[in-house]
């Protein structure tokens, strides 16, 4: 290794003297020749360094490496993006120009403007619809309220005018009913495209949601080849993960010659995407950006149970240091009384909170308001809280009757009976409003409507609320700081905060907005700071590969899946970053190279051998670990070493065991020990949550506490055993254990005596033998080892570890570099069709067998499963209820008790899930990753009687007596499931079996009545 | 005029059925006529093309071979019309112009539809057809006249719906076209091939083989490059707003027509030997005929020499691949 040090060392001081020698164009050429080919020593050397130990050195790679290297940052160069000046300081404007093409200004249009506006026009709308004038395409990043609208209508009447078609795309169907709603009345030639219904399909101007343009995009319809703008409506929807995909392949399918709108919330890296769009549309693409608000907003913190709101953000957007404080404090007082960080129970403390807030809000005339909560439960909860509260008139109350009744008026007498609908009219009559996705889509819309009449006052609701729909209030309130996003109990992010808060404040009807920040427990200023005035998310793309689209692009000819792949905004985001990493990677090797100290070799020798002893104690503990041989010796109160990944909590007393099924593995066993650790005391930890707490077995103030731990965490078993006090909690018991512990220790040291393989546990494996002898050997050589006898040993010792993290660092960087150039992608590509020809979907020459052909009729939920199911001919012998209950599983995804299945249904369910096994097992055989149990359990039995019920001809009253699923679930269940359904029917008609197109036909037909399907109020 | 006798030629039927890939699971203890039930235990099993349930029984509509598909089974003719698939790529003639619509023949049962909307107009012009557009239909395309199609959809009584998803589908000038039956062409990834010889062949899935100078270059390449226009139409076109008629006609080399010719006879020479089609079998026939002049191929016994060794190589190279 020393020899290699030297040579690059050599290499470089000599390219230095070059360099400064070579005054004229030639000799520099030369120079710079010289100097990526050092480069490139310098990287195989370091390749070879690091690749020593696995012996050859393989060139290959690195130089195909170099080549995408090449080409990326050709590509990323080319795209220039320049700015325009504005006249006004609130809004910038660029634009990104392809290679080959020359910046040309924009011109003001002599033409009469396609369309005028009853108002004045806010810079950034001016600068859009001069793109716009001038035919080019235009990201507008803006905040909600600010009136992105403009532009979309702006493009639409230009492309009405000029006799194109013109799609308006939103991602959610509610908001496509509004738009088009909203659009209609101002165009006329409008019509609306989404999954439920069809208005006008032949009108100039579409609303439709991007799913559809998407199939029409693999279609090839002809409504495509008439269209001069597309507008994408909330396009930062394209960082969702399960739906983000879309829009990306939409964009990239799109013609080159389509221009494009896109209308974002403010998002800080507006000018990538466009850079993206501008290098895969050859077009130019332009930015305009503004944050500016019409009507500015103040931000209050109300600590829980304190006295008051503390104005911490003005109006001028300062973060006010002293009256956070204050807050906090006001926090602090009151913070035992409510019980410090546990978590706050659905509606039962927060109550009087909120209570207390809506009060001082209505008597400061700050209504009408919404309130943000994170679960529904709670937006109930809170809602009913508020009895003795009346914020309508009463000739309002007339009103909200009328409207209400209106509305329901389009449903059943049966359905008008629904406790969900009767319960909702006293607390609307009232002025207070629940708005969550649980709720009825009728409910919902009412509640919207009436919400923009001013005639809901409160409204509780939750995230959703804050998705797309223009519903501004006066005041938002959140009733808490975090929310539980599925795996943790987080900060809202400041992209989250900003898209709810933003809804505070009606444009030309306050002059101010407020949002009030509820915090329950501490928080320091900077977490409120990165809430507050953070900035908003990045827009990262979320493309992944579906078997579905795989066979769409493969079904005709001049689409190639590797296409989109390459032209994604996830490829695009890699490639952008590779040049700083590769800067990165290249101080990295220097720091490498930078070690120098005497003894390297020998103490490499020392720390092998190190790691040798480690390695063979692991492994004897490994031995020691599996059940048959432990379980034996797992008596209360022997101490046990526990270590959990990088934190070491050293001895710990063993209290109990318990045996349980492994989550991740129905046929095996863990063992979980109940263990006594210490913590340290000085440190606030979740005892219910392992990974939050500190190990503290040195720490002065430590505090014993119970945790189950998996055998996996011991690492070391004593044959010490101590009597364990009763009640360790106290602060006897403290003592006790503390003490207890102490004279052990001072007795023994901190080597406790361990028990022996072999002549304690009696393992006779031959092995076992093998091991202790080569623990035995490894400990006696290192113990003699020179190294040691060094005076500076521990000086070495360092150094050498300082390198070894060097390298581990340089390899990082590495590894994320390869992984940024590699087209992670394509990989999975060769794998995803590699699923495909062992299922018979595709034929070795990627043309498309019968099965890949029905596959591609299925896009709304597992095409594969079903694609195998409806095959192998599991739906021939069930009735359409089965069938319909059968296929809930795949479109049902809300958390709710097992629900008890009459066997036919239970048979099914089996049934689907040893298909589900099925093609893990080929999946995971083709690399494509799959947890088989995850996957098997992904599908949801959860409202397999509902849906076999509803079909059958019950009402809907009846089903929600049945289940706890919230009625709005229920709803959102149904209506996806007849999207599954129509591709069923295709499915079945594309492998021309009568029979079961009609068995899907019937169970549609059944389905789809009733208030499930109810009309929306917006059409 | 003088006839020439000659023996039967060297393969069988059936040797060269199974040429075509397709058909290597040719089973011929599994061949049924129309009525015939096609398997043993029919509550096990789904009926699918080609099918009809018959007291409990599936029993054919066709004659042909059964094929089974997990738990779907389905008659596949030897020899039929042409029944098309969503994103085929067809070769078919202009029969008639209607309001909006071109009928096409694209020798299925039934004429194929080309509505007014699903073509590109000239120079990529993305807007609304209106009633100048309709009037002129027939100056883009005539009756009699060939296209390039995309099948986008088929309709629920087998009628197709073409359009041009791209402009390297459109109207057909210059080229020789043959007509084999459907079941020879081999369904590929790729129908659009331009050969190593200085021209280029569209292998319709309808059986109709398109020889020509060149294709079209498209916006969107197979590998993402973009290219923009025609190679040959360049960019008057998109300027000129030249329509379809005058637009191309370029001077094609001798060599080329030779080529092109030599093409035509093995896709003829495949055809009446019974060999697959498809981009490997038309290279190599191409190859091996390299010794023969063009007119020999049509001679039985050249022909009859050639297609057998042809077969082999194929039957050679496709057993080696699995």
């Amino acid at each position: 290794m020393d020899l290699f040090d030297d040579v690059e060392i050599g290499d470089q001081d000599e390219g230095e003297t070059m360099e400064k020698e070579a005054p004229d164009a030639m000799k520099k050429l030369e120079a710079e020749k010289k100097r990526k080919a050092r480069e490139e020593t310098m990287r195989c050397l370091a390749n070879m360094q690091h690749d020593e130990g696995q012996g050859s050195f393989d060139e290959v790679p690195a130089k195909r490496a170099r080549a995408e290297d090449s080409e990326s940052e050709e590509q990323m160069e080319n795209i220039i993006v320049h700015t325009i000046r504005t006249d006004n300081e609130n809004c910038t404007h660029e634009v990104a120009i392809p290679p080959n093409t020359t910046f040309s200004e924009l011109k003001q249009s002599a033409a009469e403007p396609a369309k005028y506006y009853p108002f004045q026009l806010d810079a950034f709308q001016k600068q859009a619809i001069l793109c716009i004038e001038n035919n080019q395409s235009v990201l507008v990043s803006a905040h909600t309220s600010a009136g992105k609208t403009v532009v979309a209508t702006y493009a639409i009447a230009q492309c009405l005018r000029e006799k194109q078609r013109v799609i308006y795309t939103s991602p959610i169907k509610a908001l496509s009913n509004q738009k088009y709603r909203e659009l209609e009345e101002e165009f006329k030639d409008v019509g609306l495209m989404t999954g439920d219904v069809t208005i006008n399909p032949d009108a100039s101007c579409l609303v439709m949601t991007t799913e559809i343009l998407r199939s029409m995009l693999y279609r090839g319809s002809e409504i495509i080849k008439e269209v001069g703008w597309v507008v994408y409506d909330e396009i930062h929807y394209m960082r969702d993960k399960e739906r983000g995909v879309v829009w990306e392949e939409t964009i990239i399918l799109m013609s080159n010659n389509v221009k494009q709108a896109f209308l974002s919330a403010t998002i800080p890296n507006a000018r990538e995407f466009a850079q993206w769009v501008c290098s895969i549309k050859q077009q130019p693409v332009n930015v305009v950006y503004t944050d500016y608000r019409p009507t500015p907003l103040q931000h209050f913190i109300y600590p829980v149970g304190g006295d008051g709101m503390y104005e911490v953000v003005n109006v001028k957007g300062e973060f006010r240091e002293d009256k956070f404080r204050d807050a906090m404090s006001g926090l602090a007082t009151a913070g035992d009384s409510a019980g410090s960080f546990q978590k706050r129970r659905a509606g039962t403390q927060g109550d009087s909170n909120v209570l207390k807030i809506i009060r001082s809000v209505a008597s400061n005339d700050g209504l009408n308001c919404i309130v943000f909560s994170f679960s529904r439960k709670e937006c109930e909860s809170y809602a009913i809280s508020l009895k003795d509260m009346d914020f309508n008139k009463d000739h309002e109350k007339g009103m909200v009757k009328s409207v209400y009744e209106s509305a329901i008026s389009q449903l059943s007498s049966d359905d008008q009976q629904l406790p969900q609908i009767m319960n909702i009219l006293p607390l609307l009559k009232r002025g207070i409003g629940v708005h969550h996705s649980g709720l009825m889509p009728i409910l919902k819309e009412t509640i919207e409507i009436l919400f923009g009449e001013g005639l809901v006052k409160v409204l509780f609701a939750t995230e959703t609320f804050s998705m797309g729909l223009n519903m501004p209030a006066r005041t938002v309130v959140f009733t808490s700081a975090r929310k539980f996003d599925g795996t943790d109990n987080r900060y809202i992010s400041s992209g989250e905060y900003i898209q709810m808060a933003g809804r505070a404040g009606r444009r030309g009807k306050d002059d101010r907005g407020t949002v009030i920040l509820m915090v329950d427990s501490a928080m320091s200023a900077d977490d409120a700071k990165q809430i507050i005035k953070g900035a908003t998310d990045p827009l990262n793309s979320q493309f992944r590969l579906t078997y579905n689209m795989v066979l769409n692009l493969m079904r005709v000819e001049g689409m190639a899946v590797s296409w989109i792949i390459k032209n994604s905004f996830h490829q695009f985001q890699c490639h952008s970053k590779i040049p700083e990493i590769d800067k990165k990677c290249s101080q990295a090797a220097k720091k490498v190279a930078s070690f120098k100290f005497p003894w390297e070799n020998e103490m490499k020798t020392f720390v092998q051998l190190q790691t040798e002893l480690e390695n063979t104690r692991e492994k004897i503990m490994k031995i020691q670990r599996t059940p048959k041989y432990l379980v034996g010796f797992l008596h209360a109160g022997r101490l046990l070493k526990i270590k959990c990944g990088e934190r070491n909590f050293k001895w710990g007393i063993l209290n109990q065991f318990k045996k349980e099924i492994n989550p991740n593995d129905a046929n095996d066993n863990i063992y979980v020990c109940d263990m006594i650790i210490a913590i340290d005391g000085n440190c606030r930890s979740d005892p219910t949550n392992p990974a939050t707490l500190v190990p503290g077995f040195d720490s002065a103030n430590r505090k014993w506490i119970r945790v189950p731990m998996t055998t996996e965490r011991i690492t070391a078993i004593s044959a010490i055993r101590i009597k364990i006090p009763e009640e360790i909690d106290s602060f006897d018991g403290q003592v006790r254990i503390n003490g207890v512990m102490r004279s052990a220790v001072k007795r023994m040291g901190e080597e406790f005596p361990l028990l022996d393989p072999i002549l304690d546990m009696e393992i006779k494996m031959p092995q076992m033998r093998d091991l202790v002898d080569r623990e035995k050997s490894h400990k006696a050589r290192l113990d003699i080892h020179p190294m040691t006898k060094r005076d500076n040993f521990e000086d070495i010792r360092k150094q050498y570890d300082e390198k070894l993290d060097a390298i581990k660092e340089l390899d990082a960087l590495r590894a994320e570099r390869k992984n940024l150039r590699s087209t992670l992608h394509l990989e999975e590509l060769d794998n995803r069709k590699r699923v495909l020809r062992r299922l018979g979907y595709l034929r070795n020459d990627d043309a498309l067998e019968l099965k890949g052909r029905v596959a591609c009729e299925l896009s709304a939920s597992d095409e594969l499963i079903l694609t195998e199911m409806l095959l192998k001919g599991l739906f021939n012998s069930l009735d359409v209820a089965q069938t319909a209950a059968l296929l809930s599983c795949f479109v049902f995804q809300d958390n709710c008790s097992a629900p008890k299945l009459s066997t036919e249904l239970q048979t099914c369910l089996s049934e689907l899930h040893e298909q589900a096994r099925n093609v893990a097992k080929v999946s995971n055989e083709c690399k494509m990753e799959l947890v088989e149990d995850k996957y098997v359990s992904s599908f949801n039995p959860g409202l397999m009687d509902v849906v076999s019920q509803w079909v059958s001809g019950a009402s809907f009253n009846e089903i929600v007596k049945t289940t706890d699923v919230f009625e709005g679930s229920i709803i959102r269940c149904l209506r996806r499931l007849e999207e599954v359904l129509r591709e069923m029917i295709n499915a079945a008609k594309a492998c021309s079996n009568k029979d079961l197109e009609q068995k899907f036909e019937d169970a549609r037909k059944n389905l789809k009545r009733d208030i499930v399907f109810a009309a929306s109020l917006y059409l | 005029m003088s006839y020439e006798i000659s023996g039967p030629p060297l393969i069988s039927p059936w040797m060269m059925l199974s040429m075509s890939e397709a058909r290597t699971d040719i089973d011929e203890t599994k061949i049924v006529i129309p009525g015939q039930p096609v398997c043993d235990a029919p509550q096990q099993f789904m009926r699918g093309h080609g099918t009809y349930t018959r007291d409990g029984e599936i029993v054919s509509s066709l004659s042909g071979v059964v094929q089974q598909l997990n738990r779907l089974l389905m008659v596949k003719t030897i020899k039929q019309r042409y029944a098309g698939e969503v994103g085929d790529v067809v070769v078919a003639r202009v029969v008639e112009v209607q309001s909006k619509r071109w009928k096409c023949d694209v020798t299925s049962r039934l004429h194929a539809n080309l509505p007014l909307g699903s073509v590109l107009l000239p120079g990529g012009d993305f807007r609304r057809k209106d009633v100048e557009d309709e009037e002129k239909m027939s100056e883009f395309l005539k009756k009699g006249e060939l296209i390039c199609a995309e099948v986008q959809q088929v309709q629920h009584d087998g009628t197709l719906m073409l359009h041009t998803r791209n402009n390297k589908y459109g109207k057909l000038q210059q080229g020789i076209m043959i007509k084999v039956p459907p079941h020879l062409i081999k369904k590929s990834k790729k129908h659009f091939h331009t050969l190593p010889y200085g021209m280029a062949v569209i292998i319709g899935c309808n059986g109709n083989v398109w020889v020509t100078p060149s294709l079209p270059e498209t916006t969107v390449e197979e590998d993402g490059s973009h290219i923009t226009e025609f190679q040959e139409r360049s960019k008057d076109v998109a300027h000129k707003e030249v329509s379809f008629e005058n637009m191309y006609f370029q001077k094609v080399p001798q060599d080329v027509r030779l080529a092109m010719i030599r093409v035509a006879a093995c896709i003829r020479l495949l055809r009446d030997y019974s060999i697959a089609i498809f981009l490997n079998s038309l290279t190599t026939c191409y190859e091996m005929s390299q010794p023969y002049d063009i007119k020999e191929l049509s001679e039985q016994d050249t022909s009859s020499r050639l297609a057998y060794l042809i077969a082999a190589r194929l039957m050679q190279e496709f057993s080696s691949q699995n």
